[in-house]
């Protein structure tokens, strides 16, 4: 599922682009199932297009059962986990 | 109908935008649940639309009120999920329901988790992402868009 996941991202975003996938699932209040897919990217904030982050979108839901579980799609700056590892 | 999904998203935006040496942990988690908000209300202001007249009625103002609060939180996520099987349904609207189950969960994480990590890229691509996809809800025709509020709020449709 992972690296179904993580060709999908590089296909849309550019593999030089894409720095990490992480994903997991949740539970949450109402008894839903959340599947997370955090991508890192490499580059400034804002960094990717509208366009682009919507084509992965459309391709995170079009391989997951959407029938059973939420997706979480995240887009994080790869700058922004440098910061925080900073502070 | 859509005034305060757009003051959502306004108060988002100052939220995410303001001042860097002002921003809070708080600031980028409340930012999350204004998002979830927007999207919410978007659709609860839909239902009511075919309503366009006001009065002080009182029979009126129930109706109104039980129409603007017929979505529930839990199954809106449910229908958004069902709603992006139906092959008619208007890019526009299947944007919308992405977002619902995207940021709903979000915006758990936010209000509730102590332990999440609230990340300004990713709340700023979702400040851009949300305000985008209610532009494109709001330009879309307005019996389409109230029939999808519709449907994402109906107790007896799955």
């Amino acid at each position: 599922m992972s690296e179904a996941l993580l060709d999908i991202v590089k296909a849309e975003l550019g593999h030089e682009i894409v720095a990490e996938l992480r994903t997991r699932s949740s539970v949450n209040r109402d008894g839903e199932t959340a599947f997370w897919v955090d991508i890192i990217y490499l580059g400034e904030r804002g960094a990717l297009s509208i366009e682009s982050k919507q084509r992965v979108i459309d391709g995170v839901w079009s391989l997951l059962d959407v029938e059973d579980v939420s997706p979480v799609v995240s887009f994080i700056s790869a700058e922004d986990l440098t910061l925080e590892a900073a502070e | 109908m859509r005034q305060l999904s757009d003051e959502f998203l306004q108060c988002a935006r100052r939220r995410v935008n303001g001042p860097v040496a002002e921003r809070t942990e708080t600031d980028l988690r409340r930012a999350t649940s204004d998002l979830y908000y927007a999207l919410f209300h978007a659709v609860c202001g839909s239902l009511v639309e075919p309503l366009r007249t006001h009065t002080e009625n009182p029979g009126f103002k129930e109706i109104f009120a039980l129409l603007y609060r017929k979505p529930d939180h839990g199954r809106l996520e449910r229908k958004s999920r069902q709603a992006l099987g139906a092959t008619s349904l208007d890019p526009r609207f299947k944007r919308v329901a992405q977002q619902i189950c995207g940021m709903k969960n979000k915006r758990e994480d936010a209000d509730y988790n102590p332990l999440a990590k609230m990340v300004l890229s990713t709340i700023a691509s979702d400040l851009e992402t949300v305000e985008t996809v209610l532009e494109d809800y709001w330009n879309a025709d307005a019996a389409a868009r109230i029939g999808f509020a519709i449907m994402l709020s109906d107790r007896e449709l799955r």
